[in-house]
């Protein structure tokens, strides 16, 4: 017996009051938490996705798109641009190295990525088991890839045209499986490698002088080709080129006040759960006047009263924040993969940031606010005449 | 002027209400271990008394020497200490926590005034007051004789030195009452406890000869 022991008693007299005021609580820090921290991972996936990419050469289009598609194979490519054309245009000193990628047939909605085996090193990506596919039809899988298709090394597989996984198959050229990457946590794991040739041959076709690519990854010998390369580029009209570092600072600055409002109304909710509180506990007071009177008639101070009508705003607070912490990490282990397929949440389950222990004290000191005024009246009661009869 | 041989001493006590007439009192003084019932009708002031012997309302004139401590003289905090400490209240009307047992309303007196939690002597209550095996009990559980009961038991978990008892009989009939009363008697006695029962039930007048009128 103590006067947590008493003050968690009191909170649960009123179960569904209390249980309101926890829910409302929780669903404010859901939403601001959820949001910090699928800002957070979006931001770290976005910059692991682009490793030092510093421009994408494609066909004639929408920047945005070339950048998505070519990098988070999330949207549909722009078109295809001539291979001798595009070489031609890579052979420049301020061109430091280049990767072709060839998009456009998937397996069950996995895309398939014809490119070199280069990839891996520039996407830090590793083999697990097998080995690159240099051979052609030889296929490496990711590791999301690998598990939900039960695909094994040596197992085979056939692609179809497009990205949906309903498109015309190309039953005459099964794939091998030669490779599983590690899991990388980021769009590897839902790719399938080939080489470029391999691709082509999908489609009945060889190398020749109409050969085409989706799009070149290209990385500059310093900062200077982001400024000069493009209007080489601007001059030749099937080609577009597109800066992935700043295509995604645009798209960030078109989430911002979106995020910006969703944190408002988070808060909000926040102000309106303490209020709640606050109502909840005046409420109680007059039924509660003999139980203070009791507490005081047993030798309680004034101050007890004080702390125990606190604590119960503390409680509310502190039982909101951690549920709320525990859907918000749910959530964000979930929200990006909804929103974005391919990318995962960078926050672990055991990390707590610091702005989540800055909410943390934010919201129990808003427990606190929203005791304050009941408790000071609870306190200053006269209990003369309360419990003794008339 | 401690005076060991006196549980309670009340001074030249008057108290007034805004725009009610003044309350005078006859002084008091209370051996330790007697048993004192205080009569008179409504409006002749026991409650007021009452409050200001547990310290709960401060007299306008005269002092109460609670075991020769200026009880007034304390300040707030200690007031209350004092008062959880050494003094036993059974009211009128049971008052409990009522979210919890009936365990737990008997250790809170303990936590409260601020002494070790004994579950020897609750169960020890309980027991003699015939509530045993109750004390998982809801409180609200309980019927209004035994819940009277409790209240007893309650104020007695500290040992206080001094047992008030508000109108302890009023909602009990005859066998409630005058098993009320007998264990009021009893555990007083048992204890040394100064006993004081502030009452206008006519059943109590021919059992207790230490009787204050207040008119």
């Amino acid at each position: 017996m103590n006067l947590f022991y008493l003050v968690w008693k009191n909170v649960w007299k009123k179960p569904l009051a209390s249980l309101l005021s926890i829910l409302l609580f929780s669903l404010g820090t859901t939403i601001i938490l959820s949001i910090s921290s699928a800002q957070e991972s979006l931001k770290t996936q976005v910059k692991e996705s682009v490793q030092g990419v510093d421009m994408i050469l494609g066909a004639n289009g929408s920047p945005l798109q070339l950048v998505l598609s070519s990098l988070f194979h999330i949207d549909f490519p722009t078109g295809n641009i001539p291979l001798e054309k595009t070489e031609k245009l890579l052979k420049n000193p301020l061109i430091k190295e280049y990767l072709h990628i060839s998009i456009g047939d998937n397996y069950q909605g996995y895309r398939i990525v014809g490119t070199e085996p280069e990839f891996l090193d520039w996407f830090k990506a590793e083999i697990e088991f097998g080995k690159p596919w240099n051979m052609s039809f030889g296929a490496v899988i990711g590791a999301e890839v690998a598990q939900n298709m039960n695909l094994e090394l040596g197992g085979q597989f056939h692609s179809s045209h497009g990205f949906s996984g309903e498109g015309m198959g190309h039953d005459d050229h099964p794939f091998n499986v030669v490779g599983i990457l590690k899991e990388t946590g980021g769009v590897a794991d839902r790719l399938i490698f080939c080489s470029t040739e391999t691709v082509w041959n999908v489609h009945g076709k060889q190398r020749d002088a109409d050969s085409e690519i989706t799009a070149s990854l290209i990385r500059f010998r310093n900062p200077g080709g982001l400024v000069a390369f493009p209007r080489i580029v601007r001059k030749i009209p099937e080609f577009t080129v597109a800066s992935p570092a700043f295509e995604i600072n645009r798209l960030f600055l078109v989430f911002e006040p979106l995020i910006g409002f969703l944190k408002v109304l988070a808060w909000v909710i926040i102000i309106i759960s303490s209020l709640s509180i606050m109502f909840a506990l005046f409420n109680a007071l007059s039924e509660r006047v003999y139980e203070i009177s009791l507490m005081r008639v047993m030798g309680a101070s004034r101050r007890k009263v004080f702390l125990s009508l606190i604590l119960e705003g503390l409680y509310l607070a502190f039982f909101g924040f951690v549920a709320g912490f525990l859907f918000s990490k749910v959530i964000s282990q979930n929200l990006l993969a909804w929103v974005l397929p391919g990318f995962a949440s960078s926050g672990s389950w055991f990390e707590i940031s610091s702005f989540e222990i800055s909410l943390f004290v934010l919201v129990l000191l808003m427990g606190v606010v929203a005791a304050l005024i009941p408790a000071i009246i609870g306190a200053r009661k006269e209990i003369s005449r309360i419990l003794f009869s008339e | 002027m401690a005076d060991p041989g006196y549980d309670l001493i009340c001074q030249d006590l008057s108290f007034q209400y805004q725009g009610g007439k003044e309350l005078r009192y006859p002084d008091l003084r209370l051996e330790k271990g007697s048993h004192w019932l205080i009569i008179g009708p409504s409006g002749s002031g026991k409650t007021t008394l009452l409050n200001m012997i547990a310290g709960l309302l401060k007299p306008e004139h005269g002092k109460i020497l609670f075991l020769g401590t200026e009880i007034y003289a304390l300040s707030s905090k200690d007031l209350d200490h004092f008062r959880g400490e050494n003094l036993g209240i059974v009211f009128q009307t049971p008052r409990f926590f009522s979210a919890m047992s009936v365990l737990q309303n008997l250790l809170i007196s303990n936590y409260l005034a601020g002494k070790k939690q004994s579950k020897e002597r609750a169960l020890y209550l309980l027991h003699t007051l015939g509530l045993k095996g109750m004390e998982r009990k809801n409180v609200k559980e309980l019927s209004l004789g035994e819940q009277q009961r409790l209240s007893l038991a309650r104020a007695l978990m500290n040992s206080p030195e001094i047992l008030i008892a508000d109108e302890p009989t009023s909602a009990l009939d005859d066998k409630n009452c005058d098993e009320l009363t007998n264990l009021l008697e009893k555990e007083a006695n048992e204890f040394g406890t100064t006993l004081i029962i502030v009452s206008h039930d006519a059943r109590l007048k021919s059992r207790f000869p230490n009787q204050i009128e207040l008119k």
